[in-house]
């Protein structure tokens, strides 16, 4: 931590970050109106999937990055592998909690592979 | 996701019976954020936060990424003075998604009073966002407003848990454990994602932000979770709109 940091200042970080945070969240309270219309709906819908879509691949290739470090492109590739994978099953067969853990299975078993 | 049984009213079901449904909905995100927010604590301990400090910023912020980049800022060589205003700014850049976010969960909830709403969504983070929008579109809970406080209240406090406990304990998670639950995230959300394969300009959507939301943080940041998926959203919107006139 920077010496110069008094204790104030760590105050404003967490207060400053999250009451901001919190203000961001309340921007689309205060645009209700504009935002209540059919189409205005269908294209938050879109976007939320696509930002889904997003989180979905960034954090599968972090994940593996994290558990292969000295080759995060195979990291990468097992982990999107593996979502992948989740993702067919849940769309072939319904559910979420039996995907999920065929894809995790398929990273733990990669992964210790890999460690081992 | 848990099964709500169908009720005559809304009112009628109470608050444990949603309670319930939000639980089973969230676990994977609560038993997930436990972990994960270890790294956070232990961030926030090596930038000279307090427990209560980073309890404070973890429950309001809820945001992994948002708060491990204000605590890189406080702790990188050459930091002055002005950091801690750096540092706000940082979480609040990389937290713009969640207009986004609570603007598609919003459209979907009755309308109600100002306060109500803010118990609804106020705690939203990327992580119960992904929980709330599926279940809403697919099969919206009794309640749906304390449902998604329930959710986001419930993600907020194991978030809180997590924090708390890295810095206290300075815990050090196993590396395969630290990334099975990392890994724990993608994966569960790709099987939301598939509960609405029936929809599928949804579908295209997400299909483009898994690819184009990777290529572009390079060069955008954690904006490009924000703006690639608008662009997106907006681009396959004219699309159908053409194909509906051309029809």
């Amino acid at each position: 931590m920077p010496d110069a940091l008094s204790h104030w200042q760590l105050w404003a970080v967490a207060a400053g970050a999250g009451l901001g945070t919190l203000m961001l969240r309340l921007v689309p309270l205060f645009a209700r109106e504009a935002i209540g219309g059919e189409r205005i709906r269908e294209f938050f819908d879109r976007a939320g999937y696509g930002i889904l879509g997003g989180i979905v691949a960034t954090s599968a290739l972090r994940s593996g990055q994290g558990l292969f470090h000295g080759a995060p492109l195979i990291g990468s590739a097992v982990a999107i592998v593996c979502v992948v994978i989740a993702f067919a099953i849940a769309v072939w067969k319904g559910g979420t909690i039996v995907p999920t853990l065929i894809g995790l299975a398929g990273f733990v078993a990669a992964g210790l592979l890999y460690l081992g | 996701m848990t099964d709500s049984p169908d009720l005559s009213s809304d009112e009628e079901a109470s608050a444990a019976h949603v309670f319930r449904i939000a639980a089973g909905d969230a676990l994977v995100v609560i038993l997930t954020f436990l972990v994960m927010f270890m790294g956070v604590g232990q961030l926030s301990a090596e930038a000279g936060l307090n427990a209560v400090q980073t309890a404070l910023m973890t429950s309001l912020t809820v945001a992994a990424p948002a708060q491990a980049a204000a605590m890189q800022i406080l702790t990188s060589e050459g930091a002055t003075a002005g950091a801690w205003a750096a540092a706000v700014v940082a979480v609040i850049i990389v937290n713009l998604r969640f207009i986004v976010m609570v603007a598609s969960v919003l459209a979907r909830l009755p309308e109600t009073t100002f306060w109500r709403a803010l118990g609804g969504v106020g705690l939203i983070s990327a992580s119960s966002f992904a929980v709330i929008l599926p279940r809403l579109m697919e099969e919206p809970p009794p309640r749906p407003i304390l449902y998604c406080g329930m959710v986001g209240g419930m993600c907020s406090l194991s978030a809180v848990i997590g924090a708390v406990a890295g810095h206290q304990l300075a815990a050090s998670v196993p590396v395969i454990v630290g990334a099975t639950l990392g890994a724990m995230i993608p994966i569960y959300f790709a099987t939301l994602i598939a509960r609405q394969k029936k929809l599928r300009p949804l579908m295209v959507n997400a299909l483009f932000g898994a690819l184009l939301v990777p290529l572009g943080v390079p060069f955008m940041g954690a904006s490009a979770l924000l703006i690639l998926p608008l662009i997106v959203a907006g681009l396959s919107m004219l699309v159908d709109q053409g194909k509906q006139k051309n029809a």
